[in-house]
């Protein structure tokens, strides 16, 4: 395994790599669930109008 | 009554997956040992492999619904193949970025053409690629056919990234979960690390069948809106 200089700050790095997971994976499933919700509302409202 | 339950299910499942997620990140920034060789930035695995590891589920998940959709012809299994397809790509995406970062302060550089990044960077054109094609091809038998066939190649390309390390020499470091003589890792940090692989795991497949389901319901609002109109 590479060994780090002693001067390289790895927080930077770390922050960077967790924020990224944050959106991709906790983003996309936000966004899943929105547009299920909106779906099943369009859906709720066209059976109302049938 | 049928949308509410779907909610019910669908925000709990979820919800308490993505707890777990979070659980794992905690336990790897503030419980596992610091690493001899690397210091603090290798934490960065902890997110890293569980997410390769996604995208590898992601392309069996895809290889199913491929196999199936060839020998029913039926867009049910291709909703299924396309939710892999995109939570696969989401993954691999998330693994390129977070070894390229990985790999600055470790090795110097943020990108090579080594065997495994090329192979994994193949996997995530490929997995974009899926996505344009099944965009690209209007809905019918030779979409199902073109897709499943993309499908099958996408998977074949899981195989070769994880023995890339193994058969050819390559800067990313060999196995070190699945190797002859058991894993080099400390404890501590192998258990939090199949923690992390195996709720990521679940996370994909319960995103994968949100997002099929999701993919089922635009087709029957598709299907009703124009029974409506017409």
């Amino acid at each position: 395994m590479n060994s780090l200089p002693d001067a390289t700050n790895p927080m930077p790095y770390l922050v960077a790599c967790y924020a990224l997971g944050f959106v991709f994976i906790f983003g996309y499933a936000a966004w899943l669930c929105r547009s299920r919700i909106r779906i099943n509302r369009y859906l709720a409202a066209l059976k109302k109008e049938a | 009554m049928t949308a509410r339950k779907s909610k019910f299910t669908l925000a709990n499942s979820l919800t308490v997956l993505l707890a777990l997620v979070f659980v794992q990140w905690l336990l790897a920034w503030f419980w596992v040992p610091v690493d001899e060789a690397q210091g603090e930035v290798y934490r960065i695995v902890y997110l890293h492999v569980p997410g390769a590891f996604a995208s590898f589920l992601s392309a069996g998940v895809l290889l199913v619904g491929s196999l199936l959709a060839l020998r029913s012809k039926s867009e049910h299994w291709l909703n299924l193949s396309r939710a892999a397809a995109e939570v696969g790509l989401l993954f691999t995406l998330l693994t390129l970025a977070t070894g390229s970062i990985w790999g600055k302060p470790t090795w110097g550089v943020w990108w090579t053409w080594d065997a495994r990044l090329t192979t994994s960077f193949l996997l995530a054109l490929m997995y974009g690629g899926w996505i344009l094609l099944f965009g690209a091809i209007p809905q019918g038998p030779s979409r199902t056919r073109s897709c499943s066939i993309l499908g099958v190649m996408i998977a074949a390309d899981v195989p070769i990234i994880y023995k890339s390390v193994t058969w050819w020499r390559t800067l990313h470091q060999p196995q070190t979960i699945l190797r002859t003589g058991g894993s080099t890792m400390d404890g501590d940090m192998l258990s939090v690390l199949l923690f992390g692989i195996a709720i990521m795991a679940v996370v994909s497949i319960n995103l994968i069948l949100v997002r099929q389901e999701t993919l089922s319901l635009e087709q029957e609002l598709e299907e009703k809106s124009l029974g409506v109109t017409s």
